[in-house]
Formats: structure tokens, C-alpha cells, sequence
């Protein structure tokens, strides 16, 4: 079983894990703000590129393609601290603590249902901005 | 919560040191791209933009366009060009402006300075105008070569496009001034006479159209490096009297630019679309400068960027006024050595410069 395969079934291991509403929420929220903090700069530096180089129809498809990097890498990170931290907070419970968060990283990181989603996500969002691609 | 922390601290104990090293060399550099993201310089910059189709006609529909002229002409592929500008930019991005030759950077200071609003509101006064100056000359000029065309506009007043900060004159962007101390005048040259005869800091009245009613204010001058002004960005405003205009008009009321650098071009499509045939023969013209009323091109900036721009969007001509020739054919040769650029630099002094080039083409 190879690195993506391995963290698909942990991943819908995750899922089937009867965690607490509190512990869920709370390890959702905090894996979102984690991985906020982590990749703000990142989406600083993202965001304010586009305003200098925007013009250049070539560079803005090579950023949009840095752009998409960026969200998968930013669901990889989030779901891998969502396990993280969840296993903390629930430290009794087996098959939760059984989980390698490590592979759902890998699993979310090339996630082609996520992936494809979200290219579309943003190619539709830069059509909107940028009045269609010439 | 607090079993979150503990297991962030615990896992980051354990971790091997070539891991930790690596952590800090992360969180520094993520420090770093933080800072100089957040930090901001008084920079501004121009960056190259976008072309704009400028006229439709009855056989020519376009997604965008200016004017559109009642009339069974081809107005052509003339095009203005725009740019983007960016003021108070970060530290960050003042470092990628760096990188390209095509990007101007100047000096911003937000205490004399216009502020990006401030830009917006005379960008669209002068776009206002500047569509206007555009109708009268091509209408004036086609009428000569077709007597059916026919344009009637009259003298309103002095637009206000800009106010100094320090400015005395009681006046704001879109005030038109209409008398001086009680005296009308028929063009800007006639006010700044009349401004003339008032020395110093002495006090005089203005009389304005403020949102469409009469104001009179109390204005006087300032001190500046060329003596004593008023501080403020004119422009002679007429109004069009489009029931007297023929073949009739109509401007589009949802226009995504702002300025007057467009008026050469817009002056030029409105007279191709007034007269036989089609004097850009399918060629795509891209260019800049305003147009006055006497018909010549004036100065604009960014033309370097604007360049950039025409050469990203296939221009086959590209025309620009004699006061921005130097820094466009400076720009034209750098890009020369950077790769071939597919059209023609041509130097105009007034709209008539234009026509004649475009005739002459084969």
C-alpha cells in the first residue's frame, strides 16, 4: 500500500471515529487557525504579487498554478492537525490515537476529487476577475 | 485547548534536531515574508495594464465600448491603453517593481500627494472631459470632409479636477467656476487674466456650479515655489448640445477607465466612424495622449508602461504625442533588445499628424 493509498483509509478511518462535538469542533477550528497563521504570509506574498505582475497574462498563469499548490498544501496542513489535534484532546480513545496523521497529509496533499474542485474554484474566480482569458 | 498546546510542545520536544533546525528556518523566513509584506514605503508604481476598444458603430458591436456613433461606418480597431497604478505599496512589492523594466516606481508622498480616492475623482472628471474635447474635434474635423456631420456644445464653465492640499480657493474636484469676482471669461486663458489682477493673498469671490446649483465662494491664494496660486487643476468644460448633433451620440455610462490619455484615440475612432471608409485599413491601433480642443496631443505619464501594454496586445501602430516621444522611443528601443516588437512608433503633434500617417499607410 503506497503513501496515498495508506492515507485514504486513515482518513476515512478519521471519519468513522465517534469523536465529542467539542473535541471536533474545537480541533476544526484550531487546525484552520493554525494553518492560517502558518500560510498567511504565504497568501500576503500571493496576494500582493498579483498586483505588480497581474499584467502579464504568461506569469499569471504560472501564478495561478502556485495559487493552487497553495490551497491543496493549506488542506493538507489542515487536515493533518485536525487528526493532530483531536488525538490530543481524546487521548483515550484507540482507534482515534491508531491513526497516522502523517499519510492523511499525504492523502489530502494530492487529493485529485479536492484538487480538481478547487482548480475550478480558482479559474472561476480569475475569469471573474480578469474578464476571461485571452 | 490547553491539550493542544501541550501536544504541539511535547511533539516539537521530541523532534530530531535537523527537524528543529529546519522548523526555525521556516518560522524565520515566514517572519520575514510576514514583514516585509506588512511594512509599507512611499512608493507609487505604474505597472502596464489593459487596451480598450474606444467606438461602435451600427455595423461594428463591441463587448466595450466609449462612444457609440449612429452611423453605417467602420470606426475600427483603435484602442486606448491604460495602467495600473499602486500607491503605498509594501516593501515586498516595491522589491518585485525592481525586477522589471516595464514597471515605473516614483515617489509618494501622502502629505502633498493625491491619495488613490483623490486619483479616482480626477480621473473621472477627466475622463468626462476628455470625451467630450474628443466628440468636438472629430465632429469639427469630419464636418470638413462631410458637411452632414454637425456638432453644437458651448462654454460651461472650468472644470476643478484636482485641489492642493494647502488650497485657499474654497473650491473641490468637480466645482465648475463659472465667474471670477463677479466676471464671466471664455476659456482658461480669459480666468487666469482676470486671477492676474488679484495680488497676493488678497481676497476674491469665485463663483461655482457645485451639484448643479450656484455657489459663490470666498477664495484667495496661497505662496508656492512659483509664487502665488490658487492651487488647483483646471480644465475648460463644454457642454454638448446632443439634439443638435448629427449623426447622434451615445457614451457609455458604465466605462471601467478613468483619465484623459485616451482622447487622441477616442478622437480618432469618433472621426473614423464619421467618415467613408475605413482609414485604419483593419490595422490595430493602439496609442496615447489627450486631445485639446485646438486639436493638438498632449503629454500623459506611464508611457513606458503603456508601451509594454501595446506590445503585449498586438499593436500594429502605436502613436504617442511629441511630449512623451523621448521616453517612448527610449522605452521602444530597450524592448528592441528584448525581443522584436511587431509594430510602429509614431510621433504626432496634433490630430491631423494622425490622419495624415494613416493615410499615407498602403
Amino acid at each position: 500500500m503506497n503513501f496515498w493509498e495508506k492515507g485514504k483509509s486513515e482518513q476515512r478511518r478519521f471519519y468513522n471515529v465517534k469523536l465529542g462535538s467539542k473535541d471536533s469542533i474545537i480541533s476544526s477550528l484550531f487546525s484552520l487557525l493554525i494553518t492560517g497563521i502558518v500560510f498567511l504570509p504565504l497568501g500576503l506574498v500571493l496576494f500582493q504579487f498579483i498586483f505588480i505582475y497581474g499584467y502579464n497574462r504568461t506569469i499569471l498563469y504560472i501564478y495561478l498554478i502556485f495559487v493552487w499548490i497553495g490551497v491543496l498544501g493549506f488542506n493538507a496542513l489542515m487536515n493533518y492537525l485536525a487528526v493532530r489535534f483531536a488525538k490530543a484532546m481524546d487521548k483515550n480513545n484507540n482507534e482515534l490515537q491508531s491513526i497516522d496523521e502523517k499519510y492523511i497529509f499525504y492523502y489530502q496533499l494530492f487529493n485529485p476529487a479536492f484538487a480538481f474542485v478547487a482548480l475550478a474554484f480558482i479559474l472561476f474566480i480569475a475569469f471573474l476577475l480578469t474578464g476571461g482569458f485571452r | 485547548m490547553k491539550a493542544i498546546f501541550l501536544d504541539l510542545l511535547s511533539g516539537f520536544k521530541k523532534t530530531r534536531p535537523l527537524k528543529k533546525l529546519l522548523f526555525f528556518i521556516l518560522a524565520i523566513l515566514n517572519l520575514f515574508l510576514l514583514t516585509i509584506t506588512l511594512v509599507k514605503v512611499d512608493k507609487q508604481i505604474l505597472t502596464p495594464g489593459d487596451v480598450n476598444a474606444t467606438v461602435a458603430t451600427n455595423v461594428e458591436d463591441k463587448d466595450y465600448w466609449v462612444i457609440r456613433i449612429q452611423t453605417d461606418n467602420e470606426a475600427g480597431d483603435v484602442n486606448t491603453v491604460g495602467v495600473y497604478q499602486h500607491k503605498r505599496i509594501s516593501y515586498f512589492q516595491y522589491l518585485l517593481a525592481k525586477i522589471s523594466p516595464w514597471i515605473g516606481i516614483y515617489e509618494y508622498d501622502p502629505k502633498t500627494d493625491l491619495t488613490s480616492e483623490e486619483d479616482v475623482i480626477r480621473g473621472t472628471l477627466q475622463k468626462d472631459y476628455s470625451i467630450e474635447d474628443a466628440l468636438i474635434v472629430a465632429y469639427r474635423e469630419a464636418s470638413k470632409k462631410n458637411p452632414a456631420v454637425h456638432i453644437e456644445y458651448t462654454f460651461q464653465g472650468l472644470v476643478v479636477t484636482a485641489v492642493d492640499k494647502t488650497s485657499e480657493s474654497g473650491l473641490i474636484p468637480g466645482d465648475i467656476i463659472t465667474k471670477i469676482d463677479g466676471r464671466t471669461f471664455e476659456n482658461a486663458d480669459g480666468f487666469r487674466e482676470i486671477l492676474a489682477e488679484f495680488t497676493g493673498t488678497q481676497g476674491f469671490k469665485l463663483t461655482v456650479m457645485r451639484n448643479k446649483e450656484e455657489v459663490v465662494l470666498d477664495s484667495k491664494k496661497i505662496l508656492t515655489e512659483d509664487g502665488y496660486k490658487l492651487g488647483i487643476e483646471i480644465h475648460e468644460k463644454m457642454k454638448i448640445d446632443a439634439s443638435k448633433t448629427k449623426p447622434t451620440f451615445e457614451i457609455n455610462k458604465n466605462l471601467n477607465s478613468i483619465g484623459s490619455s485616451g482622447g487622441a484615440m477616442m478622437t480618432l475612432a469618433i472621426y473614423n466612424a464619421l467618415t467613408e471608409g475605413d482609414l485604419t485599413k483593419g490595422k490595430v491601433i493602439i496609442g496615447t495622449g489627450t486631445i485639446n480642443l485646438d486639436g493638438s496631443v498632449g503629454p500623459i505619464g506611464g508611457v513606458t508602461q503603456k508601451l509594454a501594454t501595446a506590445a503585449m496586445h498586438g499593436a500594429d501602430i502605436f502613436f504617442v504625442g511629441e511630449g512623451n516621444y523621448q521616453e517612448a522611443l527610449s522605452a521602444y528601443q530597450d524592448m528592441k533588445n528584448l525581443f522584436k516588437p511587431d509594430f510602429q512608433l509614431i510621433m504626432v503633434k496634433n490630430f491631423s499628424d494622425i490622419i495624415s500617417n494613416l493615410e499615407a499607410l498602403s
